[in-house]
């Protein structure tokens, strides 16, 4: 079966003040139906910009988007504004990170969840609101008939996160894009959240694109997982071989850097060294090369060549000199 | 909501109980004695005494704000002459109690500011949401431009200069002034017709400017890329969304105009001929008539403060945090 996204070559770039920066360079993924694809990186990696590239939502007089995203035989990326509405909110549809701030705070939460849905179908008013209540109720909130009549900052912060997905689920979509669900939330709320992605993915066959920026989250929910570096994609592969056994030095400088529940209780913390790079002046060579603590087995190459995505056994992918030196030695 | 409007009216009232006691006292403050001035050529100090009497101000002067305030509510007496509530104070110079002579002028200087106020809003909304909507293009350009030029002249200069082009050359206008409403209704919209259209040209290039802003620093808030990624058309999340966001900042920048307008409602009704409460503030600092400079002053402070109080009414309609 073909699956349902198709990214290939996607490139993104934002003119700023300061220069052009290079946000998303050369990705390429695949994503199914039914399936989550996590996308995992530091603030600044390309991962949000990949997902509002996807749907064309970035503000296009200062965005520059190259390649192809095929969504069910179409290259949305070839489309114009009119052309990809058409599918935002419909069959493709975004939740957004902080839901205070995505949600406009001057109309209802009706209105929000009714706006879009009734102009893509027509629905009368009535219609549209017993649909609205309809999915307001399926993601869990009480007392939906009531509530949405409400405004978001009438709702606590878990509430509006559901009023969000609510909204996402409004015209029943193929995929969701997902971004930063949860860094919002405290962590009970998170794991209902992601739960109740869990369970709406099963009972729809929905695939969902989740952008986040913790591996927590990817384990929990993820199939397959992307790890971006500085807008380029280092390591991808199915989610529990991806975590349990690294092939990149950032994936595993990330791995170390987070608490785990099952390892040893004293053990130690490991932050990668340094800070994400600078966009508008990317490192030569491997852009991770100044904070990599496997570069000193490599070599010059890790400072002047870019290293691409070599596929390897098992559907996983990294791009890393590392594992070049490591195949052609054996 | 209806919580809001209560708080809000006492809050209004608390403002102009204060406003109130502040010019009362300011009043006392000043050098002059307005028994002195009522008194005349021949003046003894006998006579002083009894007008002083007669007005109350050999009272102590608590006692004469509690006189005043009174006044507002129930009406006085100075000397023979009854001042029916609300009495605003009796003017020496005019000899006639306060709230008449503002009651004669205050509809003038509130024709010109209602009526300009509505033109300026809609035109420096209406054309700054269009500049807003067809950004970077020619039509944008343009209006911004004209913004420009327009926000940089004065009332005076595009009043008098309309007013020897469009009415004693071309003949196109009626002679601006202010009659009645009541009296004759055609005449009054006549009469007002260049005064409102000069404050327009002033100051709604301002608004044009302001209003663009606002609508596309609301476009970049992340509710209104929520919007689009509703699939709804660029027109409706301008509209809709981004247009909620501008207005809000629009109303709360015209609530603080409003008492630059008031302010230079003195230039405006002196161009046009307008005898308005601003000519008549200027013309009792001028001859130095207390009464009639605490009576202005508390009229235009009611007059800001209801404004005010109107505008966050607007605010709470607009935006539904305000009402908490």
């Amino acid at each position: 079966m073909r699956p349902l996204l198709t990214v290939e070559d996607l490139s993104v770039r934002f003119r700023t003040e300061g220069g052009t920066v290079q946000a998303v360079t050369g990705l390429g993924f695949e994503l199914r139906r039914g399936r989550t694809l996590a996308v995992v990186g530091e603030s600044g990696s390309g991962k949000s910009a990949t997902g509002l590239a996807l749907l064309g939502l970035h503000n296009r007089l200062r965005t520059e988007v190259t390649g192809r995203v095929e969504f069910d035989g179409v290259d949305l990326a070839a489309l114009d504004e009119r052309g990809v509405s058409a599918y935002r909110g419909s069959r493709i549809a975004m939740v957004f990170q902080d839901a205070l701030t995505a949600l406009s705070p001057y109309h209802t939460v009706e209105r929000q969840l009714t706006d879009g849905y009734r102009r893509r179908t027509g629905a009368s008013r009535p219609q549209a609101r017993a649909r609205a209540v309809e999915m307001l109720a399926r993601v869990g909130i009480p007392d939906p008939a009531r509530r949405v009549q409400e405004y978001p900052h009438e709702f606590s912060g878990g509430m509006r996160q559901r009023v969000m997905i609510a909204m996402a689920l409004m015209g029943e979509p193929d995929l969701v894009i997902a971004d930063e669900p949860t860094t919002a939330l405290d962590v009970t709320v998170q794991a209902q959240i992601l739960d109740l992605l869990a369970d709406l993915q099963a009972e729809s066959q929905l695939a969902i694109l989740l952008i986040t920026h913790d591996l927590g989250v990817v384990s929990g929910v993820a199939h397959d997982v992307m790890v971006m570096y500085a807008g380029r994609c280092v390591e991808y592969g199915p989610a529990a071989q991806v975590l349990a056994a690294p092939e990149h030095p950032y994936t595993a400088g990330l791995l170390r850097s987070v608490p785990t529940l099952h390892g040893p209780a004293d053990s130690e913390l490991v932050p990668i060294p340094g800070s994400p790079p600078n966009l508008l002046d990317p490192p030569s060579g491997c852009a991770f090369h100044p904070r990599c603590d496997a570069r000193s087995r490599v070599g010059d190459l890790c400072t002047t060549a870019v290293p691409s995505l070599l596929p390897g056994s098992g559907g996983r992918s990294r791009a890393c000199h590392l594992a070049l030196e490591r195949s052609t030695a054996s | 909501m209806f919580g809001f409007i209560i708080r809000r009216g006492l809050g209004a009232a608390l403002i102009l109980f204060a406003v109130s006691a502040v010019t009362f006292f300011l009043f006392f403050a000043l050098p002059s004695d307005p028994a002195r001035l009522s008194c005349g050529k021949t003046c003894t100090p006998e006579i002083l005494a009894t007008i002083r009497h007669n007005l109350g101000v050999d009272r102590p002067l608590p006692d004469q704000y509690w006189q005043f305030l009174h006044g507002i509510v129930a009406g006085r007496h100075y000397g023979a002459t009854w001042c029916a509530a609300p009495c605003l104070g009796y003017s020496f110079v005019n000899q006639q109690p306060v709230t008449a002579t503002l009651a004669d002028r205050f509809p003038a200087t509130l024709s010109l500011a209602v009526g300009a106020s509505v033109l300026i809003l809609s035109i420096g909304v209406g054309l700054g949401v269009i500049a807003a909507l067809r950004r970077g293009q020619k039509l944008d350009k343009r209006l911004t431009a004209v913004a420009l030029v327009g926000s940089s002249m004065q009332v005076y200069f595009v009043g008098i200069v309309a007013r020897y082009l469009l009415v004693d050359e071309a003949d196109l206008l009626p002679q601006p002034g202010y009659t009645p409403i009541t009296g004759d209704p055609g005449k009054w919209f006549g009469g007002m017709i260049l005064p409102w259209l000069t404050l327009a040209v002033v100051t709604a290039a301002t608004y044009v400017r302001f209003t663009r802003s606002s609508m596309i620093e609301a476009e970049s808030q992340e509710y209104v890329r929520t919007a689009r990624a509703q699939g709804l058309p660029p027109r409706a999340v301008h509209l809709r969304y981004a247009w909620r966001g501008a207005m809000t900042l629009v109303l709360t920048q015209f609530g603080l105009d409003l008492g630059v307008f008031l302010g230079s409602a003195v230039i405006t009704e002196t161009t046009f001929n307008i005898h308005g409460i601003a000519q008549l503030a200027v013309s009792s600092v001028t001859n130095l008539d207390l009464p009639m400079i605490t009576g202005t002053v508390l009229v235009a402070a009611a007059f800001i403060v209801l404004c005010n109080a109107a505008v966050d009414l607007c605010y709470a309609f607009i935006d539904p945090r305000v009402r908490l």
